[in-house]
Protein backbone atom coordinates (compact mmCIF):
# COMPACT_ATOMS: atom_id res chain seq x y z
CA UNK A 1 0.00 0.00 0.00
CA UNK A 2 1.56 3.28 -1.09
CA UNK A 3 1.57 6.46 0.89
CA UNK A 4 -0.83 8.26 -1.40
CA UNK A 5 -3.27 5.35 -1.28
CA UNK A 6 -3.28 5.55 2.47
CA UNK A 7 -3.75 9.30 2.26
CA UNK A 8 -6.66 8.73 -0.09
CA UNK A 9 -8.25 6.27 2.33
CA UNK A 10 -7.96 8.81 5.10
CA UNK A 11 -9.33 11.61 2.95
CA UNK A 12 -12.35 9.57 1.86
CA UNK A 13 -13.04 8.62 5.45
CA UNK A 14 -12.76 12.20 6.62
CA UNK A 15 -14.99 13.43 3.82
CA UNK A 16 -17.84 11.23 5.03
CA UNK A 17 -17.27 11.51 8.76
CA UNK A 18 -20.60 13.17 9.43
CA UNK A 19 -22.66 11.33 6.83
CA UNK A 20 -24.85 9.25 9.07
CA UNK A 21 -28.08 7.41 8.29
CA UNK A 22 -31.33 8.59 9.81
CA UNK A 23 -32.54 7.18 13.07
CA UNK A 24 -35.35 5.25 11.40
CA UNK A 25 -33.24 3.65 8.69
CA UNK A 26 -34.08 0.12 9.79
CA UNK A 27 -37.81 0.76 9.76
CA UNK A 28 -37.68 2.46 6.36
CA UNK A 29 -35.60 -0.35 4.90
CA UNK A 30 -37.93 -3.00 6.27
CA UNK A 31 -41.12 -1.19 5.27
CA UNK A 32 -39.81 -0.47 1.79
CA UNK A 33 -38.73 -4.09 1.40
CA UNK A 34 -42.13 -5.32 2.48
CA UNK A 35 -43.86 -3.03 0.01
CA UNK A 36 -41.68 -4.27 -2.81
CA UNK A 37 -42.19 -7.87 -1.80
CA UNK A 38 -45.93 -7.33 -1.57
CA UNK A 39 -46.01 -5.91 -5.08
CA UNK A 40 -44.04 -8.88 -6.24
CA UNK A 41 -46.53 -11.31 -4.76
CA UNK A 42 -49.92 -9.76 -5.18
CA UNK A 43 -50.03 -7.47 -8.15
CA UNK A 44 -53.62 -8.25 -8.96
CA UNK A 45 -54.75 -7.91 -5.38
CA UNK A 46 -53.07 -4.54 -5.12
CA UNK A 47 -54.93 -3.35 -8.17
CA UNK A 48 -58.32 -4.17 -6.73
CA UNK A 49 -57.49 -2.52 -3.41
CA UNK A 50 -56.36 0.65 -5.10
CA UNK A 51 -59.43 0.66 -7.27
CA UNK A 52 -61.63 0.54 -4.24
CA UNK A 53 -59.67 3.31 -2.57
CA UNK A 54 -59.97 5.52 -5.60
CA UNK A 55 -63.68 4.90 -5.91
CA UNK A 56 -64.16 5.85 -2.27
CA UNK A 57 -62.31 9.11 -2.85
CA UNK A 58 -64.52 9.90 -5.84
CA UNK A 59 -61.76 9.91 -8.40
CA UNK A 60 -62.91 9.60 -11.97
CA UNK A 61 -60.83 7.49 -14.32
CA UNK A 62 -59.74 9.09 -17.55
CA UNK A 63 -60.85 6.05 -19.47
CA UNK A 64 -63.25 3.28 -18.74
CA UNK A 65 -66.30 3.00 -16.56
CA UNK A 66 -66.66 5.82 -13.99
CA UNK A 67 -69.66 8.05 -14.14
CA UNK A 68 -68.79 10.75 -11.62
CA UNK A 69 -67.96 14.30 -12.52
CA UNK A 70 -65.43 15.26 -9.89
CA UNK A 71 -62.60 15.94 -12.28
CA UNK A 72 -60.15 18.27 -10.61
CA UNK A 73 -58.99 21.29 -12.55
CA UNK A 74 -55.37 22.19 -11.85
CA UNK A 75 -53.97 25.64 -12.45
CA UNK A 76 -52.77 26.38 -15.94
CA UNK A 77 -49.92 24.03 -16.76
CA UNK A 78 -46.58 25.66 -16.20
CA UNK A 79 -45.89 25.25 -19.89
CA UNK A 80 -46.80 28.92 -20.09
CA UNK A 81 -43.86 29.68 -17.83
CA UNK A 82 -40.83 30.72 -19.85
CA UNK A 83 -38.68 27.65 -20.31
CA UNK A 84 -35.07 28.58 -19.87
CA UNK A 85 -33.32 25.35 -19.10
CA UNK A 86 -29.57 25.72 -19.24
CA UNK A 87 -27.25 23.62 -21.32
CA UNK A 88 -27.77 19.92 -21.57
CA UNK A 89 -31.20 19.82 -23.17
CA UNK A 90 -32.27 19.49 -26.76
CA UNK A 91 -30.54 18.90 -30.03
CA UNK A 92 -27.27 20.37 -28.82
CA UNK A 93 -27.19 18.16 -25.74
CA UNK A 94 -23.64 17.25 -24.78
CA UNK A 95 -22.41 14.48 -22.52
CA UNK A 96 -21.48 15.58 -19.03
CA UNK A 97 -19.87 13.65 -16.20
CA UNK A 98 -22.44 12.00 -13.97
CA UNK A 99 -22.54 13.65 -10.58
CA UNK A 100 -24.64 15.73 -8.23
CA UNK A 101 -24.41 19.44 -7.48
CA UNK A 102 -25.57 21.68 -4.68
CA UNK A 103 -27.59 24.64 -5.94
CA UNK A 104 -29.97 27.24 -4.54
CA UNK A 105 -33.68 27.66 -5.27
CA UNK A 106 -32.87 30.64 -7.48
CA UNK A 107 -30.80 28.36 -9.72
CA UNK A 108 -33.83 26.23 -10.56
CA UNK A 109 -35.78 26.72 -13.79
CA UNK A 110 -39.10 28.43 -13.05
CA UNK A 111 -41.12 25.43 -14.21
CA UNK A 112 -39.39 23.24 -11.63
CA UNK A 113 -39.57 25.60 -8.64
CA UNK A 114 -43.20 24.83 -7.76
CA UNK A 115 -45.07 24.78 -4.47
CA UNK A 116 -48.56 24.16 -3.21
CA UNK A 117 -50.66 27.25 -2.56
CA UNK A 118 -52.70 25.65 0.18
CA UNK A 119 -52.63 27.02 3.71
CA UNK A 120 -53.24 23.59 5.16
CA UNK A 121 -49.75 22.48 4.21
CA UNK A 122 -46.59 23.82 5.82
CA UNK A 123 -43.08 23.83 4.39
CA UNK A 124 -40.29 22.62 6.65
CA UNK A 125 -37.69 21.70 4.09
CA UNK A 126 -36.87 22.91 0.61
CA UNK A 127 -34.11 21.23 -1.31
CA UNK A 128 -32.95 22.10 -4.84
CA UNK A 129 -30.54 19.76 -6.59
CA UNK A 130 -28.92 19.39 -9.95
CA UNK A 131 -27.41 16.28 -11.47
CA UNK A 132 -25.54 15.83 -14.71
CA UNK A 133 -24.82 12.77 -16.78
CA UNK A 134 -24.32 11.48 -20.28
CA UNK A 135 -26.73 12.78 -22.85
CA UNK A 136 -29.86 10.70 -22.60
CA UNK A 137 -32.15 10.43 -25.56
CA UNK A 138 -34.97 9.63 -23.27
CA UNK A 139 -37.56 6.94 -23.24
CA UNK A 140 -41.07 6.10 -24.32
CA UNK A 141 -43.66 4.76 -21.91
CA UNK A 142 -46.93 3.03 -22.67
CA UNK A 143 -49.71 1.78 -20.44
CA UNK A 144 -52.80 -0.37 -20.59
CA UNK A 145 -55.63 0.05 -18.11
CA UNK A 146 -58.71 -1.90 -17.12
CA UNK A 147 -62.27 -0.57 -17.17
CA UNK A 148 -61.67 1.33 -13.93
CA UNK A 149 -58.54 3.06 -15.14
CA UNK A 150 -56.23 0.83 -13.13
CA UNK A 151 -52.92 0.15 -14.82
CA UNK A 152 -52.59 -3.52 -15.71
CA UNK A 153 -49.75 -3.30 -18.21
CA UNK A 154 -46.78 -0.97 -18.36
CA UNK A 155 -43.71 -0.76 -20.55
CA UNK A 156 -40.91 1.76 -20.78
CA UNK A 157 -38.44 1.51 -23.63
CA UNK A 158 -35.11 3.26 -23.16
CA UNK A 159 -32.28 3.92 -25.55
CA UNK A 160 -30.59 3.85 -27.87
CA UNK A 161 -27.42 3.18 -25.98
CA UNK A 162 -24.20 1.29 -26.60
CA UNK A 163 -24.66 -2.44 -26.24
CA UNK A 164 -23.96 -3.39 -22.65
CA UNK A 165 -26.29 -6.27 -21.94
CA UNK A 166 -26.64 -7.93 -25.29
CA UNK A 167 -23.49 -9.84 -26.27
CA UNK A 168 -21.74 -8.81 -29.43
CA UNK A 169 -22.80 -10.86 -32.41
CA UNK A 170 -26.34 -11.41 -31.18
CA UNK A 171 -28.90 -11.13 -33.94
CA UNK A 172 -30.88 -7.87 -33.95
CA UNK A 173 -34.22 -8.19 -32.19
CA UNK A 174 -33.15 -11.10 -30.01
CA UNK A 175 -34.32 -10.46 -26.46
CA UNK A 176 -31.68 -10.85 -23.75
CA UNK A 177 -32.57 -10.69 -20.03
CA UNK A 178 -31.10 -7.77 -18.15
CA UNK A 179 -29.80 -7.89 -14.59
CA UNK A 180 -33.19 -6.95 -13.14
CA UNK A 181 -35.28 -9.36 -15.14
CA UNK A 182 -38.12 -10.91 -13.14
CA UNK A 183 -37.38 -8.68 -10.16
CA UNK A 184 -40.61 -7.63 -8.47
CA UNK A 185 -42.49 -9.30 -11.29
CA UNK A 186 -41.13 -6.97 -13.97
CA UNK A 187 -39.30 -7.90 -17.14
CA UNK A 188 -35.96 -6.29 -17.94
CA UNK A 189 -34.99 -7.16 -21.50
CA UNK A 190 -32.60 -5.74 -24.06
CA UNK A 191 -32.03 -6.23 -27.75
CA UNK A 192 -29.93 -4.84 -30.56
CA UNK A 193 -31.03 -2.70 -33.45
CA UNK A 194 -29.59 -3.44 -36.88
CA UNK A 195 -27.00 -0.69 -36.36
CA UNK A 196 -25.69 -2.37 -33.20
CA UNK A 197 -27.19 0.04 -30.71
CA UNK A 198 -29.16 -1.37 -27.81
CA UNK A 199 -32.74 -0.78 -26.72
CA UNK A 200 -34.08 -1.92 -23.38
CA UNK A 201 -37.55 -2.41 -22.00
CA UNK A 202 -38.84 -2.44 -18.44
CA UNK A 203 -42.18 -4.19 -18.82
CA UNK A 204 -44.93 -5.48 -16.62
CA UNK A 205 -47.93 -7.48 -17.76
CA UNK A 206 -46.85 -8.49 -21.26
CA UNK A 207 -46.42 -11.91 -22.77
CA UNK A 208 -43.12 -13.06 -24.24
CA UNK A 209 -44.71 -12.96 -27.68
CA UNK A 210 -45.80 -9.35 -27.24
CA UNK A 211 -42.33 -8.32 -26.12
CA UNK A 212 -40.77 -10.17 -29.03
CA UNK A 213 -43.08 -8.24 -31.31
CA UNK A 214 -41.96 -5.02 -29.64
CA UNK A 215 -38.33 -5.86 -30.36
CA UNK A 216 -39.22 -6.58 -33.97
CA UNK A 217 -41.19 -3.36 -34.37
CA UNK A 218 -39.26 -0.66 -32.50
CA UNK A 219 -37.07 1.59 -34.61
CA UNK A 220 -35.40 4.97 -34.30
CA UNK A 221 -36.83 8.16 -35.71
CA UNK A 222 -34.47 11.14 -35.57
CA UNK A 223 -32.46 9.23 -32.99
CA UNK A 224 -35.40 8.63 -30.65
CA UNK A 225 -37.29 5.42 -29.97
CA UNK A 226 -40.28 4.90 -32.24
CA UNK A 227 -42.61 2.07 -31.25
CA UNK A 228 -44.52 2.22 -34.50
CA UNK A 229 -47.89 0.51 -34.33
CA UNK A 230 -46.94 -1.81 -31.49
CA UNK A 231 -48.98 0.01 -28.79
CA UNK A 232 -52.12 -0.23 -30.90
CA UNK A 233 -51.41 -3.78 -31.95
CA UNK A 234 -51.31 -4.97 -28.35
CA UNK A 235 -54.27 -2.86 -27.31
CA UNK A 236 -52.63 -0.25 -25.11
CA UNK A 237 -54.64 2.79 -24.08
CA UNK A 238 -51.82 5.27 -23.55
CA UNK A 239 -48.59 5.92 -25.40
CA UNK A 240 -46.18 8.69 -24.53
CA UNK A 241 -43.91 10.67 -26.77
CA UNK A 242 -40.12 10.71 -26.59
CA UNK A 243 -38.71 13.87 -25.07
CA UNK A 244 -35.64 15.86 -26.12
CA UNK A 245 -32.22 14.54 -25.24
CA UNK A 246 -31.03 15.70 -21.85
CA UNK A 247 -27.86 15.61 -19.78
CA UNK A 248 -28.90 17.89 -16.91
CA UNK A 249 -31.58 17.08 -14.40
CA UNK A 250 -33.00 19.45 -11.81
CA UNK A 251 -34.80 18.18 -8.75
CA UNK A 252 -36.78 20.24 -6.27
CA UNK A 253 -38.09 18.71 -3.08
CA UNK A 254 -40.27 20.50 -0.55
CA UNK A 255 -41.81 18.79 2.42
CA UNK A 256 -43.65 19.42 5.63
CA UNK A 257 -45.75 17.52 8.14
CA UNK A 258 -48.73 17.37 5.81
CA UNK A 259 -47.05 16.44 2.56
CA UNK A 260 -44.10 16.41 0.22
CA UNK A 261 -43.67 17.56 -3.35
CA UNK A 262 -40.89 16.47 -5.70
CA UNK A 263 -40.52 18.17 -9.06
CA UNK A 264 -37.87 17.23 -11.55
CA UNK A 265 -36.93 17.58 -15.15
CA UNK A 266 -37.16 14.18 -16.74
CA UNK A 267 -36.08 12.35 -19.82
CA UNK A 268 -39.43 10.67 -19.92
CA UNK A 269 -41.93 12.23 -22.26
CA UNK A 270 -44.87 10.74 -20.41
CA UNK A 271 -45.97 9.90 -16.92
CA UNK A 272 -46.60 6.20 -17.49
CA UNK A 273 -43.02 5.27 -16.80
CA UNK A 274 -43.57 6.65 -13.32
CA UNK A 275 -46.37 4.26 -12.56
CA UNK A 276 -46.69 0.74 -11.32
CA UNK A 277 -49.28 -1.84 -12.18
CA UNK A 278 -52.09 -1.30 -9.73
CA UNK A 279 -51.78 2.48 -9.96
CA UNK A 280 -54.66 4.34 -11.50
CA UNK A 281 -54.67 6.81 -14.37
CA UNK A 282 -56.99 9.71 -13.65
CA UNK A 283 -58.00 12.92 -15.33
CA UNK A 284 -56.18 15.93 -13.92
CA UNK A 285 -57.39 19.02 -15.70
CA UNK A 286 -57.74 17.18 -18.98
CA UNK A 287 -54.32 15.56 -18.75
CA UNK A 288 -53.54 12.07 -17.45
CA UNK A 289 -52.05 11.65 -14.00
CA UNK A 290 -51.00 8.59 -12.03
CA UNK A 291 -52.69 8.03 -8.68
CA UNK A 292 -51.17 5.52 -6.26
CA UNK A 293 -53.37 4.74 -3.31
CA UNK A 294 -55.23 7.61 -1.71
CA UNK A 295 -52.22 9.86 -1.11
CA UNK A 296 -49.74 9.71 -4.00
CA UNK A 297 -50.12 11.57 -7.31
CA UNK A 298 -47.76 11.94 -10.26
CA UNK A 299 -48.44 14.40 -13.05
CA UNK A 300 -46.64 16.52 -15.60
CA UNK A 301 -47.03 20.22 -14.84
CA UNK A 302 -45.03 21.17 -17.95
CA UNK A 303 -43.40 19.43 -20.87
CA UNK A 304 -40.38 17.51 -19.64
CA UNK A 305 -41.23 18.13 -15.98
CA UNK A 306 -42.65 15.56 -13.56
CA UNK A 307 -44.22 16.28 -10.19
CA UNK A 308 -44.89 13.79 -7.41
CA UNK A 309 -47.09 14.78 -4.50
CA UNK A 310 -47.62 12.72 -1.36
CA UNK A 311 -50.07 14.01 1.22
CA UNK A 312 -50.91 12.98 4.73
CA UNK A 313 -54.04 11.06 5.57
CA UNK A 314 -57.13 13.20 5.31
CA UNK A 315 -55.88 15.32 2.41
CA UNK A 316 -56.83 14.73 -1.21
CA UNK A 317 -53.73 14.75 -3.44
CA UNK A 318 -55.75 15.89 -6.45
CA UNK A 319 -57.15 18.81 -4.50
CA UNK A 320 -53.73 19.85 -3.23
CA UNK A 321 -52.10 19.31 -6.61
CA UNK A 322 -54.61 21.67 -8.15
CA UNK A 323 -53.03 24.45 -6.10
CA UNK A 324 -49.45 23.66 -7.11
CA UNK A 325 -47.84 26.38 -9.17
CA UNK A 326 -44.68 28.43 -9.62
CA UNK A 327 -43.19 30.05 -6.53
CA UNK A 328 -40.57 32.80 -6.36
CA UNK A 329 -37.19 31.81 -4.98
CA UNK A 330 -37.58 34.44 -2.27
CA UNK A 331 -41.02 33.29 -1.14
CA UNK A 332 -41.22 33.60 2.67
CA UNK A 333 -42.21 29.96 3.01
CA UNK A 334 -39.01 28.91 1.31
CA UNK A 335 -36.92 31.40 3.21
CA UNK A 336 -38.12 29.84 6.44
CA UNK A 337 -37.44 26.29 5.33
CA UNK A 338 -34.34 24.32 6.12
CA UNK A 339 -32.04 23.35 3.32
CA UNK A 340 -31.04 19.90 4.46
CA UNK A 341 -27.70 19.79 2.75
CA UNK A 342 -24.41 18.65 4.10
CA UNK A 343 -22.50 21.55 2.66
CA UNK A 344 -24.34 24.50 4.11
CA UNK A 345 -22.54 26.94 1.88
CA UNK A 346 -25.60 27.85 -0.17
CA UNK A 347 -23.59 27.97 -3.36
CA UNK A 348 -23.02 25.67 -6.24
CA UNK A 349 -20.10 23.34 -5.99
CA UNK A 350 -17.14 23.82 -8.31
CA UNK A 351 -17.78 23.20 -11.95
CA UNK A 352 -16.58 20.13 -13.71
CA UNK A 353 -12.97 19.98 -14.69
CA UNK A 354 -12.83 16.44 -16.01
CA UNK A 355 -13.44 15.14 -19.47
CA UNK A 356 -17.04 14.38 -20.16
CA UNK A 357 -17.50 10.69 -20.71
CA UNK A 358 -20.68 8.65 -21.02
CA UNK A 359 -21.51 6.39 -18.14
CA UNK A 360 -20.72 2.82 -18.91
CA UNK A 361 -23.34 0.15 -18.52
CA UNK A 362 -22.53 -2.35 -15.84
CA UNK A 363 -23.71 -5.87 -16.39
CA UNK A 364 -23.34 -7.68 -13.09
CA UNK A 365 -25.82 -10.30 -12.10
CA UNK A 366 -27.71 -10.20 -8.86
CA UNK B 1 -38.72 -16.25 9.73
CA UNK B 2 -38.17 -15.17 6.13
CA UNK B 3 -36.10 -12.11 6.86
CA UNK B 4 -34.33 -13.01 10.07
CA UNK B 5 -31.19 -10.93 10.38
CA UNK B 6 -32.26 -8.25 7.90
CA UNK B 7 -32.77 -5.57 10.54
CA UNK B 8 -29.43 -6.34 12.11
CA UNK B 9 -27.70 -6.12 8.76
CA UNK B 10 -29.26 -2.73 8.00
CA UNK B 11 -28.39 -1.40 11.44
CA UNK B 12 -24.81 -2.57 11.13
CA UNK B 13 -24.09 -1.52 7.55
CA UNK B 14 -26.16 1.62 7.00
CA UNK B 15 -23.37 4.02 7.81
CA UNK B 16 -20.81 2.40 5.54
CA UNK B 17 -23.21 1.92 2.66
CA UNK B 18 -24.58 5.45 2.88
CA UNK B 19 -21.08 6.93 2.93
CA UNK B 20 -20.05 4.82 -0.04
CA UNK B 21 -23.17 5.94 -1.87
CA UNK B 22 -22.40 9.55 -1.03
CA UNK B 23 -18.92 9.26 -2.48
CA UNK B 24 -20.28 7.50 -5.55
CA UNK B 25 -22.92 10.15 -6.24
CA UNK B 26 -21.73 13.33 -4.56
CA UNK B 27 -25.25 14.02 -3.35
CA UNK B 28 -26.79 13.10 -0.03
CA UNK B 29 -30.30 12.73 -1.42
CA UNK B 30 -29.19 10.50 -4.26
CA UNK B 31 -27.17 8.46 -1.82
CA UNK B 32 -30.17 7.91 0.42
CA UNK B 33 -32.31 6.95 -2.55
CA UNK B 34 -29.72 4.46 -3.73
CA UNK B 35 -29.24 2.84 -0.34
CA UNK B 36 -32.98 2.60 0.26
CA UNK B 37 -33.40 0.96 -3.12
CA UNK B 38 -30.63 -1.50 -2.30
CA UNK B 39 -32.30 -2.40 0.98
CA UNK B 40 -35.61 -3.06 -0.75
CA UNK B 41 -33.95 -5.31 -3.31
CA UNK B 42 -32.06 -7.06 -0.56
CA UNK B 43 -35.23 -7.61 1.44
CA UNK B 44 -36.89 -9.37 -1.47
CA UNK B 45 -33.80 -11.46 -2.21
CA UNK B 46 -32.87 -12.07 1.43
CA UNK B 47 -33.66 -15.83 1.66
CA UNK B 48 -31.33 -16.64 -1.24
CA UNK B 49 -28.56 -14.18 -0.43
CA UNK B 50 -25.56 -15.79 1.22
CA UNK B 51 -23.40 -12.67 1.55
CA UNK B 52 -25.60 -9.61 2.16
CA UNK B 53 -22.68 -7.19 2.21
CA UNK B 54 -21.43 -8.38 -1.16
CA UNK B 55 -24.94 -8.22 -2.56
CA UNK B 56 -25.40 -4.70 -1.21
CA UNK B 57 -22.12 -3.45 -2.64
CA UNK B 58 -22.89 -5.02 -5.98
CA UNK B 59 -26.38 -3.53 -6.13
CA UNK B 60 -25.19 -0.16 -4.87
CA UNK B 61 -22.39 0.06 -7.41
CA UNK B 62 -24.59 -1.05 -10.26
CA UNK B 63 -27.32 1.40 -9.36
CA UNK B 64 -24.86 4.26 -8.90
CA UNK B 65 -23.27 3.63 -12.28
CA UNK B 66 -26.59 3.24 -14.06
CA UNK B 67 -28.70 5.73 -12.19
CA UNK B 68 -28.67 8.30 -14.93
CA UNK B 69 -30.28 5.89 -17.34
CA UNK B 70 -32.66 4.45 -14.80
CA UNK B 71 -33.49 7.43 -12.67
CA UNK B 72 -36.80 8.32 -14.23
CA UNK B 73 -38.42 4.97 -14.72
CA UNK B 74 -38.20 3.24 -11.38
CA UNK B 75 -40.84 4.79 -9.16
CA UNK B 76 -39.48 5.53 -5.74
CA UNK B 77 -41.20 4.58 -2.55
CA UNK B 78 -40.89 8.08 -1.20
CA UNK B 79 -41.85 8.74 2.38
CA UNK B 80 -42.93 11.80 4.24
CA UNK B 81 -40.40 13.54 6.42
CA UNK B 82 -37.22 12.47 4.70
CA UNK B 83 -34.42 12.39 7.21
CA UNK B 84 -31.26 14.29 6.52
CA UNK B 85 -28.05 14.85 8.31
CA UNK B 86 -28.16 16.91 11.45
CA UNK B 87 -25.86 19.94 11.44
CA UNK B 88 -22.24 19.13 12.08
CA UNK B 89 -21.45 20.68 15.45
CA UNK B 90 -17.87 19.51 15.71
CA UNK B 91 -15.34 22.15 16.52
CA UNK B 92 -13.59 21.66 13.21
CA UNK B 93 -16.81 21.39 11.22
CA UNK B 94 -15.91 24.18 8.84
CA UNK B 95 -12.65 22.57 7.91
CA UNK B 96 -14.36 19.21 7.60
CA UNK B 97 -16.87 20.70 5.19
CA UNK B 98 -14.03 22.14 3.13
CA UNK B 99 -12.28 18.78 3.04
CA UNK B 100 -15.46 17.12 1.92
CA UNK B 101 -16.01 19.65 -0.84
CA UNK B 102 -12.47 19.11 -2.08
CA UNK B 103 -12.87 15.34 -2.15
CA UNK B 104 -16.28 15.46 -3.80
CA UNK B 105 -15.00 17.84 -6.45
CA UNK B 106 -12.04 15.55 -7.11
CA UNK B 107 -14.21 12.46 -7.40
CA UNK B 108 -16.43 14.31 -9.83
CA UNK B 109 -13.59 14.46 -12.32
CA UNK B 110 -13.44 10.66 -12.55
CA UNK B 111 -15.47 8.48 -14.84
CA UNK B 112 -18.16 6.38 -13.23
CA UNK B 113 -16.01 3.26 -13.29
CA UNK B 114 -12.95 5.02 -11.98
CA UNK B 115 -15.00 6.51 -9.18
CA UNK B 116 -16.47 3.13 -8.36
CA UNK B 117 -13.09 1.42 -8.05
CA UNK B 118 -11.71 4.24 -5.94
CA UNK B 119 -14.65 4.13 -3.55
CA UNK B 120 -14.85 0.35 -3.37
CA UNK B 121 -11.10 -0.20 -3.03
CA UNK B 122 -10.10 2.71 -0.84
CA UNK B 123 -13.24 3.46 1.16
CA UNK B 124 -15.22 0.23 1.34
CA UNK B 125 -11.94 -1.71 1.60
CA UNK B 126 -12.96 -4.37 -0.88
CA UNK B 127 -10.29 -6.54 -2.44
CA UNK B 128 -9.63 -6.30 -6.16
CA UNK B 129 -11.55 -9.53 -6.64
CA UNK B 130 -14.54 -8.35 -4.63
CA UNK B 131 -14.46 -5.01 -6.41
CA UNK B 132 -14.56 -6.83 -9.73
CA UNK B 133 -17.59 -8.81 -8.60
CA UNK B 134 -19.33 -5.67 -7.38
CA UNK B 135 -18.72 -3.89 -10.67
CA UNK B 136 -19.37 -6.88 -12.88
CA UNK B 137 -16.00 -6.69 -14.57
CA UNK B 138 -12.66 -8.47 -14.57
CA UNK B 139 -9.89 -8.01 -12.02
CA UNK B 140 -7.79 -6.68 -14.85
CA UNK B 141 -10.34 -3.94 -15.47
CA UNK B 142 -10.29 -3.09 -11.77
CA UNK B 143 -6.50 -2.78 -11.90
CA UNK B 144 -6.53 -0.58 -14.98
CA UNK B 145 -9.38 1.60 -13.73
CA UNK B 146 -7.66 1.95 -10.36
CA UNK B 147 -4.46 3.03 -12.00
CA UNK B 148 -6.21 5.60 -14.16
CA UNK B 149 -8.37 6.84 -11.32
CA UNK B 150 -5.43 7.35 -8.99
CA UNK B 151 -3.46 9.05 -11.71
CA UNK B 152 -6.33 11.41 -12.30
CA UNK B 153 -6.78 12.10 -8.61
CA UNK B 154 -3.12 12.95 -8.22
CA UNK B 155 -3.53 15.68 -10.82
CA UNK B 156 -6.69 17.20 -9.36
CA UNK B 157 -5.92 16.51 -5.73
CA UNK B 158 -2.27 17.43 -5.36
CA UNK B 159 -2.67 17.71 -1.64
CA UNK B 160 -3.59 14.07 -1.37
CA UNK B 161 -0.36 13.38 0.49
CA UNK B 162 -0.97 16.26 2.80
CA UNK B 163 -4.70 15.97 3.39
CA UNK B 164 -5.01 16.59 7.04
CA UNK B 165 -7.09 14.00 8.78
CA UNK B 166 -7.19 13.84 12.49
CA UNK B 167 -7.75 10.65 14.34
CA UNK B 168 -11.20 11.65 15.54
CA UNK B 169 -12.49 11.98 12.00
CA UNK B 170 -11.13 8.57 11.14
CA UNK B 171 -13.01 6.89 13.93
Amino acid sequence: MTHDENALRAALTAATASVDPGADVVRRARDGGRRRLRRHRVQVGAASVLTAAAVVSGVVPLLGGGSGTSTVAPPEPAASVPSDLPTGVGADCEHQPGYGYQITPADLPDEVRLLWHDERLDVDQAWPRMETGPCSRGEVSVAGVDADGVIVRLATVTGPEPAGIVPAGTAPGTLVPGPEDDEAGRRDLAWLLPDGQQLRVDADGFTDAELAELAATATLTDGAVDLGDWPAAVGLDYAGEPSPARSTQYTWEVSGPQGSLTVQTAASGSIYGWGLTGDRIVDFGGRPAVLRGPEHLVWSPADGVMATLIVAEGLDPLEVAATVGPVPADDPRLAGADAPTLEETGTAEPEETGTAEPEETATPTS
Amino acid sequence: MRNDGFDEFVAGWSGRLLRSAYLLTGDRGLAEDLVQDVYERLYVAWPRVTDPAAYAHRALTRQAMNRWRMRSRRPKEAALGTEHDPPDHRGDATEALHERAVIVAALRTLTARQRAVVVLRFFADLSEADTAVAMGCSVGTVKSQTSRGLARLRTVLPAIDDTRVNSEEKS
